[in-house]
């Protein structure tokens, strides 16, 4: 896979990495220990799942009244229980490590798919999107995106390449990682099942399904899991009522955020999506833009929180970031870059901060 | 030329899915528990306030065997 690869084409992006994490942890001592000061919201679940498992019932106290931790999917937990047990440091401190280490992996694999697959010309303003953006805060602390991100490429490569086999590998993963990671799958073999009908191949549609069914086994295990554990198999999206969240008909949300003057942030990056998932399609990024699509049109169904969460902490919104800004002049491209720098500083400052200006 | 292993593995990967969506029809205890705010309508501290006063659906049945309230259930 990783064939004709230069070592020496990643040395500036391996040393913007370096910068980008050493930024974000220099940031965070002023607060308190990096491990603990980058910890909020839905970190604290993701760790406290890591180290005392799922909750048989729902909280009775105050502020977490009627919440538990099952929307949060078991494979970054588990993963964090693993270093642990390999290192033996702080659940925190392994949780921080982890991503860390594996945003380096997360730029390599994203500057691999981009080269082959996308034609991006600068990988260098890719790998400054992706690490140096606001939106590259998700990857560097305890959050699922950097684990996500780097299984969501593992799966566009693999379709790409049209393995289903590795793909039905990473696929039973990803539905683990998070509730839209089998809709991704389901992308990668609709992807692959339409250049099938467009190539008349109609013998490969079930090898082409194949991955979206192990996708499902991912989630029904979880599932089984959660029947045993709280009574309920499908508890991680009924649970979803306690944090505000149920179905609505994707526009409604903005709607309603828009005349109440609330959550306007996520109104504001749910324009941006838009826009770049849009402008993903006309530069025949179509498996790139699907996945964005799909993410998003599940994402905004249940609120406009966090959409600058699912869809900018997505690798594949900084490619198509990446192709934007290609087209424009270099000075637009300067000015962009260094806005982009500067926001992501102030991110990070106010997550450390527990300010919500952009989340 | 149809591989006839993958049929096979998705049959009975399709056959556990059915089996998890048939237990996901009848859940034992927590589903009803949770959804009481959506039939009632209410928010988590009218539930919250309804249940602490045993006037709530449950009639305070979880509650009255917490110690404390920033207490797990389990714990008690």
């Amino acid at each position: 896979m990783f064939n004709n690869i230069k070592i020496k084409n990643f040395l500036i992006p391996i040393a913007i990495c370096i910068l980008s994490l050493f930024i974000f942890d220099a940031e965070a001592i002023f607060f308190s220990n990096p491990s603990q000061a980058s910890c909020k919201w839905d970190c604290h679940w993701y760790i406290h799942i890591a180290q005392f498992g799922y909750e048989k019932d729902t909280y009775l106290y105050y502020n977490k009244f009627g919440m538990a931790g099952w929307p949060f999917f078991p494979a970054y937990p588990m993963l964090v229980r693993f270093v642990h047990y390999i290192i033996g440091y702080d659940y925190y401190e392994c949780g921080l490590i982890l991503n860390q280490a594996l945003l380096f992996f997360l730029m390599f694999i994203t500057l691999f798919y981009a080269k082959k697959f996308c034609e991006i010309k600068n990988e260098v303003i890719l790998a400054f999107i992706l690490l140096m953006s606001p939106f590259s805060v998700w990857y560097k602390m305890q959050y699922t995106e950097c684990l996500y991100g780097i299984l969501v490429i593992l799966a566009c490569i693999f379709t790409k390449e049209k393995k289903y086999i590795s793909l039905s590998v990473v696929a039973f993963f990803l539905s683990l990682t998070r509730p839209t990671g089998v809709f991704v799958v389901l992308a990668c073999s609709l992807y692959l099942i339409y250049t099938c009908l467009k190539n008349k191949e109609y013998e490969n549609i079930i090898n082409y399904a194949f991955p979206t069914v192990v996708g499902s086994l991912g989630v029904s295990s979880y599932m089984l899991f959660l029947y045993k554990t709280a009574g309920d198999a499908l508890a991680f999206s009924h649970i979803e009522i306690s944090w505000g969240k149920h179905l609505k008909f994707p526009g409604a949300w903005i709607v309603k955020a828009i005349v109440h003057l609330k959550k306007i942030n996520g109104v504001i990056s749910s324009f941006i999506d838009i826009f770049f998932i849009r402008y993903g399609f006309k530069n025949n990024l179509h498996l790139e833009a699907l996945i964005l699509l799909i993410t998003f049109l599940l994402a905004i169904s249940g609120g406009v929180e966090s959409m600058h969460r699912y869809i900018m902490g997505n690798p594949l919104f900084s490619i198509i970031l990446c192709i934007f800004l290609n087209d424009k002049s270099k000075m637009f491209r300067k000015i962009t870059l260094s806005l982009l720098f500067v926001t992501g500083v102030l991110v990070n400052y106010f997550w450390f901060y527990g300010a919500k200006y952009f989340y | 030329m149809i591989n006839k292993k993958i049929l096979f593995a998705s049959l009975l990967i399709i056959a556990f899915d059915v089996f998890v969506l048939s237990k996901a029809m009848h859940p034992t205890k927590s589903e009803s528990y949770i959804n009481y705010f959506i039939k009632k309508k209410i928010s988590r501290d009218e539930y919250w306030l309804q249940e602490m006063n045993g006037l709530g659906e449950g009639n305070g049945w979880r509650l009255k065997s917490v110690c404390k309230p920033d207490y797990y259930t389990t714990d008690c």
